[in-house]
């Protein structure tokens, strides 16, 4: 490699000063970007919501949004929705993650890999598999039901306060999985086992000291979901209206119906800005808390727990949370998109391949929808991709001016709900000088704000885990920065940016909230179409677009894994 | 497949179709289409039509007019003018045409002089009663459908059926029921404005007394009760005798106040990118047998004079009485009954 380096002619070239290096120049750009791309739409926010539409200084649009009852009300019930989803998904996650983690329960790998593809689901995909299950009278759980037992009417009905929780829980659980199982794979047996010797049974042992130990990173992970819950959209629109709950976010919606109310939309949003951002210090408090040593890392022997006959129970709860999670819903949805009319159920003469050929051949806007769900899927995920190593890489070797600064701008989107980041783009882009409302740019530039965060931090692990005398040798022998990125850093973290690139496309072909408002006719994605469809309940139509994206999806990963091995999408970065 | 899905329908209006090909239809001018091709396409948002019925008129369009493609984006009411809004606002103008449900929006647009003043010939082939919508000629009728009341024949016998809009208040029903949130519909809010009249105040409270669902669109009042996750809904008449004709099991009612007639306007923007294009695809649309004979498929009623709906279809003189707020209603009543809505349902 070094002669390679020696012979290029950037390495002949010698630099005079700091300036001369282009690299330099590279990453001033880079930060512009950055300031740009993230603190302009959310600057444009806050100084909307203390403006009129006319552009006066003025609290109204507070006394607007935040002074009547019903608007308050819904941003109550997305408090309650959080808590009651994060205590679904804790009952979801932890016990998966324990027993994949620390004990011998048989199918860990089936397991795993369960929650991986719970993790690829969309949640709007999985809302209207679980419309189709468990509708109060037409769903086929409350068929099976009332066949089974004579009853009148089915015990289930998604269309209801926990209904809602639940089918959120499902689809947002995988998040407690990850964070409680790489804390639970960096506990060592020994504290267990001295906890053993003290006369503490398996239970004491695991309520004592095992799960006290990763206690932070559950609760973290728990702040994660509840933040994620209140700023769903997707999943709120299929049911929450039907249940008649008014949420946080369906609020939000309709201050955009007319008359256009953005700036009291924004003034709406601060409130659940300002959660969020206090919530995620909070979590990351918890997390950089070192008093848990024996967390700090690898060491000592592990063993897994045997847990006798508790793991056939065990066995048993996770084969439930996989059916309910992914393998009923996969059914029914294939299931309904062969169907004429999905409420007949498995009869003959309901079987038909028509929904296919109508999203491929007959509805063009379904088949646009899919290709560019792909297609800027794939190119936010290469933006992120590039921009997140460069923006690791200038932050964690000192490069830039200000590199704590830049890292936190870059961190920064996550800070802020995906609903709300679309109305700060839509102020700051949709309009002249950038007016790129309704292009695919626009939509990849939201997605790139929104998701930057992921690839910046899996390149900082990664930059991390190298050690700079590599790139020093390429500096000694008159290389500059760019040629230490491309050539060494790289090729180097060639998994990690397989990995991020894969993780950061299949969140982007579930992203609904950020594109909601900015898509346009020539623009529109999956997610954003299911919700257009879904107001006409044509669910074989949407089931056979589901199950196409899923196809897609689940390949990409495939891909993925045998590139950048089995476990990247569900290690925490 | 197109065959089988029409099979009812075609066979229906086939025994129908001679008389049209005598009657007049509205032949653009070769200018107007040479110019529209110059523009290549066109962006229709629309609410009246499902989202299939609205691409294969689209489809439909482009095979008459080869050459200018229809871009095709369907939603509700109520979301259709608030991406129009937000493109406006954005000053990105991406519609062309727009055609929807809620006749106070186009009230709206016009006093905001964002409406082409533009009649189109084929106004005049169309029914006396539909003509002059609009006096200064920004927007004209382009569909029609009846709200009325519809059912799951498997679940509910004929006999046993919803007869009166009141009905829908009736216990039995209690959990069965579904109707669309006029916040997002058109339909629905013309249909609120008529219930409220006939009922007063008080009657959207009672509606969200008795449990019912609510959808979104009143498309979705139908896909439910053939789901069977509703048992009666208020929802167009049309769709619904549309998908028995598919062999679904779902019939119609005309209530004894009257259905609820929702006449669907269409207009060219003020500003739209493609003019040209936009004024052919008016006149296709509001008069050219293409359109008539998808109406009468799709058992919507047609609006060119001396058209005939499907057998068993209200047509515009058929309906007696016959509800059908104005645009005036639309403009002062929407905004209320949809505060009314809010509050009694709480979303």
């Amino acid at each position: 490699m070094s002669d390679a380096v020696l012979t290029s002619p950037v390495a002949r070239r010698r630099a005079p000063g700091r300036l001369a290096d282009p690299s330099v120049w590279l990453f001033a750009l880079l930060t512009l970007l950055l300031v740009l791309l993230v603190a302009n739409p959310i600057l444009r926010l806050v100084w909307d919501s203390f403006h009129t539409a006319q552009g006066e200084l003025s609290l109204q649009s507070y006394v607007a949004a935040l002074g009547r009852g019903r608007h308050l009300q819904a941003l109550l019930n997305s408090l309650y929705l959080g808590a009651a989803v994060t205590v679904l998904a804790l009952a979801l996650g932890v016990p998966l993650a324990l027993a994949v983690s620390r004990t011998n329960m048989p199918g860990r790998g089936f397991t795993h890999l369960s929650v991986l593809a719970a993790f690829v689901m969309p949640n709007f995909l999985g809302a209207i598999a679980w419309i189709l299950l468990a509708g109060p009278n037409a769903g086929w759980l409350n068929r099976l039901w009332i066949e089974l037992t004579g009853a009148d009417k089915g015990p289930f009905n998604i269309f209801s306060f926990w209904g809602l929780a639940f089918v959120i829980a499902l689809y947002t659980y995988p998040l407690i999985y990850v964070f409680t199982k790489s804390a639970l794979d960096l506990v060592s047996t020994e504290l267990e086992d001295a906890a053993a010797i003290h006369g503490a049974g398996k239970f004491q042992t695991m309520a004592r000291v095992t799960l006290p130990l990763v206690l932070p990173s559950i609760v973290g992970a728990a702040i994660l979901i509840f933040l994620e819950a209140i700023a769903l959209y997707g999943t709120p629109a299929l049911i929450a209206i039907p249940a008649r709950i008014n949420l946080a976010t369906t609020q939000l919606v309709s201050f955009f119906q007319y008359p256009l109310q953005v700036e009291q939309a924004a003034a709406f949003a601060m409130p659940i800005l300002l959660l969020t951002v206090v919530m995620l210090a909070l979590q990351r408090r918890l997390l950089a808390r070192r008093g848990y040593v024996s967390v700090s890392g690898k060491g000592g022997e592990r063993r897994p727990f045997d847990i006798g006959a508790w793991k056939w129970v065990l066995l048993a709860y996770s084969v439930l949370v996989a059916l309910l999670t992914v393998v009923m819903p996969l059914i029914i949805l294939v299931l309904a998109s062969l169907s004429k009319a999905w409420g007949r159920g498995l009869a003959p003469g309901n079987l038909t391949l028509a929904n296919f050929h109508g999203i491929f051949f007959e509805q063009l806007t379904v088949r646009s929808a899919l290709f560019n769900t792909v297609l800027f899927s794939g190119a936010t995920a290469l933006v992120c991709v590039a921009v997140g190593i460069c923006v690791a890489y200038a932050t964690q070797r000192r490069i830039t001016p200000f590199p704590a600064f830049v890292q936190f701008l870059a961190m920064a989107p996550i800070a802020v709900p995906g609903l709300i980041l679309a109305i700060g783009l839509y102020s700051a882009y949709a309009g002249p000088p950038f007016s790129l409302y309704g292009t695919g740019a626009l939509i990849v530039v939201a997605f790139t704000t929104r998701f930057l965060p992921i690839s910046v931090a899996a390149g900082a692990a990664g930059v991390r885990a190298l050690n700079p005398e590599l790139e020093e040798a390429v500096r000694v022998l008159g290389g500059n920065r760019i040629t230490v990125l491309t050539r060494v850093v790289a090729p180097l973290l060639k998994k990690t940016l397989v990995g991020a690139f894969v993780l950061v496309f299949v969140i982007c072909t579930k992203e609904l909230s950020t594109a909601v408002f900015l898509t346009g006719p020539a623009s529109r994605v999956v997610s954003v179409l299911t919700l257009d469809l879904s107001e006409q309940g044509n669910y074989e139509t949407l089931a056979a677009m589901g199950v196409v994206l899923v196809v897609i999806v689940t390949l990409v990963v495939a891909a993925g894994m045998k590139l950048a091995g089995r476990d990247f999408m569900l290690r925490r970065s | 497949m197109f065959l089988h899905r029409r099979q009812f329908g075609v066979m229906a209006a086939a025994t129908l179709a001679a008389p049209w090909v005598a009657r007049a239809q509205s032949t653009p001018s070769a200018a107007l289409y040479e110019a529209a091709k110059k523009e290549g396409e066109l962006t229709w948002y629309t609410v009246p039509q499902t989202s299939e019925v609205a691409e294969r008129m689209g489809r439909t369009f482009t095979t008459r007019f080869p050459g200018v493609k229809v871009n095709v984006v369907r939603t509700t009411a109520q979301v259709a003018f608030q991406r129009l809004n937000q493109d406006l606002k954005a000053g990105a103008v991406n519609c062309d045409v727009f055609t929807s449900t809620d006749l106070s929006h186009y009230v709206d647009l016009k006093g905001r002089k964002l409406l082409l003043k533009h009649t189109p010939e084929a106004v005049a082939l169309q029914d006396k009663r539909v003509q002059n919508m609009d006096p200064d000629g920004h927007f004209h009728a382009s569909s029609a459908f009846m709200m009325g009341l519809v059912y799951n024949t498997g679940k509910v016998q004929a006999a046993a059926a919803p007869k009166s809009w009141n009905d829908l208040l009736d216990p039995r029903w209690a959990g069965a029921a579904v109707v669309a949130h006029p916040a997002y519909s058109g339909a629905a809010g013309a249909w609120c404005i008529e219930m409220r009249k006939l009922y007063g105040d008080g009657w959207i409270k009672k509606l969200a007394a008795s449990k019912v669902h609510v959808g979104r669109s009143t498309i979705d009042a139908v896909t439910n009760v053939i789901s069977g996750e509703a048992s009666v809904s208020a929802g167009p008449m049309s769709l619904a005798a549309r998908s028995a004709a598919k062999g679904n099991p779902v019939a119609t009612v005309a209530p004894k106040e009257g259905p609820v007639l929702i006449l669907a306007p269409s207009g060219i923007m003020a500003n739209a990118r493609h003019p040209n294009a936009a004024k052919l695809f008016m006149e296709w649309y509001l008069g050219s047998e293409d359109t008539e004979r998808i109406a009468v498929e799709e058992f919507s009623v047609p609006l060119r004079a001396g058209a005939k709906t499907a057998p068993g279809v209200l047509g515009l003189g058929d309906a007696n009485p016959l509800l059908a707020p104005t645009p005036g209603d639309m403009v002062t009543e929407i905004p209320k009954v949809i505060e009314l809505w809010k509050d009694a349902f709480g979303v």
